[in-house]
């Protein structure tokens, strides 16, 4: 029946019956959860403040010094009640916007009983739970320790045998193979489905309705979590994650520290065997850094941290991440996976002009244009130059040669860098021989500056010349490899090389008759060899790779 | 009269021209603190501050950018000679053009190949490059001259340590 109390009425049950407030409306259900209360309270008793005075005193949930109430709305969950916005949940623990360990104000709470049929049955109360630590996938025998407990011996129909409830996250969990051993001692089975994050787990004895429940809290080891960019990478996630060569793959993981740290029973990871990663698949790097004076790369950091920063230099199909943590004094160590495919690419075309010419330019003066125009001059040029020794005229000029990126993926950014791999000049007349000793590098600075104005994506040129001395025979043999490289958009990402062209120049210009003529050596102006796609390679060349990358201690210097 | 006229002329001509540079030029060291005969590399950033594209031809010529003038004087004040040399060297000019507000890519280049810091001291540089016609406006360069103003960095500080003092720990 239905029973509504009034304001200022006292009522006595006399009879056999218990007098409940049923949180539920007649006929409705609510959407909260396990169809929790979602109701109107006029009269103001209800309570969900486990130390509330008002009504039958919540669990004990030891070691809570705060909750916070939750409002399910009452349309949640195919619920049909008429919303109040009561607090049905109180959560204990949130991670983010989820609650990941609650439990639900009770759907019915007593107003009364008559001792006759609810006599009170003693209070249980948990002293241990073994094992105290639950890994997800994992089936326990588990054994409560304590006092208060009915068995079947015991039992009567008022108290009867002491219910064991097992909750993992914010759901009830399935045990099995209860067995209330004695008033000490309960044992039980549970099977830990995996899907369960890192976070406390419960179990509660309870000694029928009129008693109040006790509730002991333990830990609940979850498969470790791997995510990238904010969102969870690894099983239950199934699909591949993509990204692009250069691309900043920060991934962090839980649990954490702090995480274990906070839970019931503190735990720390373990000293003698750490948090390990094994990375399989692509060429895998900790960095790229690069200035004129050096660059070099980083290989992969540390893989026993919680957390993994590095980048995938070359396109692969699967880059496989295994993350394995384990707890100090425990054997089980939970492992999660995580897949990435890693696109990238691209191509550089070279347009050379393969031939040295004798060009007339006009001398700049300390690096400046002359005041007043200037005579011009004869230089020997790996081109066809117009304008002043500093300052050339593009067009008409031509370019010894020029490079022209393609293919990579959209979004990044070009850029070039050139390394001199020979450089040997001579001024000769008789037996005066004029020249220098080289030293390999970076051709000036990084990244390369040799960029035709106006070009998009951007193209490299070079068209390196000399001045021209009467009565001197000029001779140079130059020889560089010019690098594309590409670095995608995005915070933290770095250049990746895409490949490289070697080039050389290699001739001079002598008079004849008094008049210049251009002369072409072996190897030709022009390329030497294809194209190189960039590889997992290391070599000390020239030109200096590692992991395929261009590195340098310097520019070239010709001394 | 004259005499106390000129200097306010120059104060005016500099200012005048201070307002009007085209571009700016910034200057950092790779190292500040060298060991005698390390090598001493600069960073030379060039920044279009016009409404107009600029000019920032590079002339590279054993490792460095030959269209700066570079200054260099010892903890004396004192100029630094230049490293006198038999080869000219080659050379590779790169036409660049900034766009407003536009920097270029790090330049600059190794300052140790034109003057000798192989002595320990103070070393104060300072680079500059002039503007050219039309306030450095690229075509232009050639056609016409402005009255050879250039544009001053600020000025650094390079200190090289004598070999043995390095090498000894503190």
């Amino acid at each position: 029946m239905t029973f509504q109390p009034q304001p200022g009425v006292t009522y006595t049950l006399n009879s056999e019956h218990v007098v409940g407030f049923k949180t539920d409306p007649l006929g409705t259900s609510c959407g909260s959860w396990d169809n929790g209360p979602c109701f109107a309270d006029p009269l103001g008793y209800y309570s969900v403040n486990p130390i509330g005075p008002v009504w039958p005193q919540m669990p004990n949930y030891t070691g809570n010094t705060s909750t916070n109430l939750v409002d399910v709305s009452c349309g949640a969950r195919g619920g049909t009640c008429a919303s109040q916005n009561m607090p049905v949940e109180v959560c204990l623990a949130e991670s983010g916007t989820a609650c990941t360990n609650s439990f639900n104000t009770p759907p019915y709470w007593l107003l009364a009983t008559t001792s006759a049929l609810f006599g009170l049955c003693p209070a249980p109360a948990i002293a241990s739970v073994t094992p105290n630590i639950w890994f997800a996938g994992q089936t326990y025998s588990v054994t409560v320790t304590g006092s208060g407990f009915i068995t079947p011996a015991t039992a009567t129909p008022a108290c009867p045998v002491s219910a064991v409830d097992a909750q993992l996250g914010i759901a009830r969990t399935a045990i099995s193979g209860v067995s209330v051993a004695s008033a000490t001692q309960i044992t039980f089975s549970i099977t830990v489905p995996d899907g369960y994050v890192t976070e406390a787990a419960g179990v509660t004895v309870t000694n029928s309705n009129a008693a109040p429940a006790n509730f002991a809290k333990l830990d609940l080891l979850g498969l470790p979590q791997i995510l990238w960019k904010g969102n969870v990478v690894s099983a239950p996630v199934t699909a591949q994650q993509q990204a692009v060569v250069g691309q900043q793959l920060a991934l962090t993981t839980t649990p954490t520290a702090a995480t274990l740290a906070a839970l019931p029973v503190p735990l720390t990871f373990s000293s003698t065997a750490p948090n390990t990663w094994t990375v399989t698949g692509g060429t895998n790097i900790g960095g790229y850094t690069a200035t004129t004076a050096s660059a070099s790369v980083t290989p992969m950091p540390p893989l026993t941290t919680p957390n993994l920063t590095f980048y995938s230099v070359y396109p692969a199909g699967a880059v496989d991440l295994t993350y394995t943590y384990c707890i100090s004094g425990q054997t089980t160590c939970p492992a999660a996976t995580a897949s990435f495919a890693v696109s990238g690419g691209g191509n550089m075309a070279s347009n050379p002009f393969n031939f040295l010419t004798i060009d007339q330019l006009v001398p700049c003066v300390n690096g400046v244009v002359p005041t007043g125009g200037g005579t011009a001059t004869p230089y020997v040029a790996y081109g066809n130059l117009v304008g002043y020794s500093c300052l050339v005229t593009y067009p008409p000029s031509i370019f010894g040669i020029s490079f022209t990126p393609s293919g990579a993926p959209a979004g990044g950014t070009y850029s070039y860098v050139q390394l001199i791999n020979s450089d040997d000049p001579w001024s000769t007349m008789g037996s005066t021989k004029n020249g220098c000793t080289y030293t390999i590098g970076v051709d000036l600075a990084y990244p390369y500056k040799g960029i035709i104005p106006g070009t998009n994506p951007p193209q490299a040129e070079d068209a390196p010349n000399d001045s021209l001395t009467p009565g001197y025979v000029e001779t140079r043999t130059f020889n560089a490899s010019m690098f594309l490289l590409w670095t995608p958009s995005g915070s933290g990402s770095i250049a990746v090389p895409i490949g490289y062209q070697t080039w050389g120049s290699t001739g001079g210009a002598q008079q004849e008759d008094g008049t210049w003529v251009a002369s072409i050596g072996e190897p030709a102006p022009g390329p030497i060899g294809a194209f190189v796609q960039s590889s997992d390679e290391t070599q000390t060349g020239p030109p200096a790779l590692d992991y395929g990358y261009p590195v340098w201690s310097g520019p070239a210097t010709c001394n | 009269m004259r005499h106390l006229l000129a200097p306010a002329l120059l104060w005016t001509a500099v200012t005048a021209f201070s307002q009007t540079a085209p571009f700016t030029v910034a200057l950092s060291a790779a190292r500040a603190q060298v060991v005698a005969g390390d090598p001493v590399d600069l960073i030379v950033v060039m920044t279009n501050i016009s409404d107009h594209d600029v000019d920032c031809t590079v002339n590279a010529s054993n490792a460095l950018d030959r269209s700066y003038t570079y200054d260099v004087t010892d903890g004396e004040g004192k100029l630094v000679p230049k490293i006198e040399k038999k080869y000219h060297g080659g050379s590779s000019v790169w036409p660049c053009v900034l766009k407003p507000g536009q920097s270029d890519t790090p330049g600059g280049g190794r300052i140790s190949v034109l003057y000798d810091f192989s002595r320990p001291g103070k070393y104060t540089i300072q680079v500059s490059r002039p503007i050219g016609g039309d306030d450095q406006r690229p075509e232009t360069v050639g056609r016409v001259q402005n009255n050879r103003a250039a544009v001053q960095s600020n000025a650094i500080v390079v200190t090289v340590l004598p070999k043995l003092e390095a090498a000894e720990p503190k």
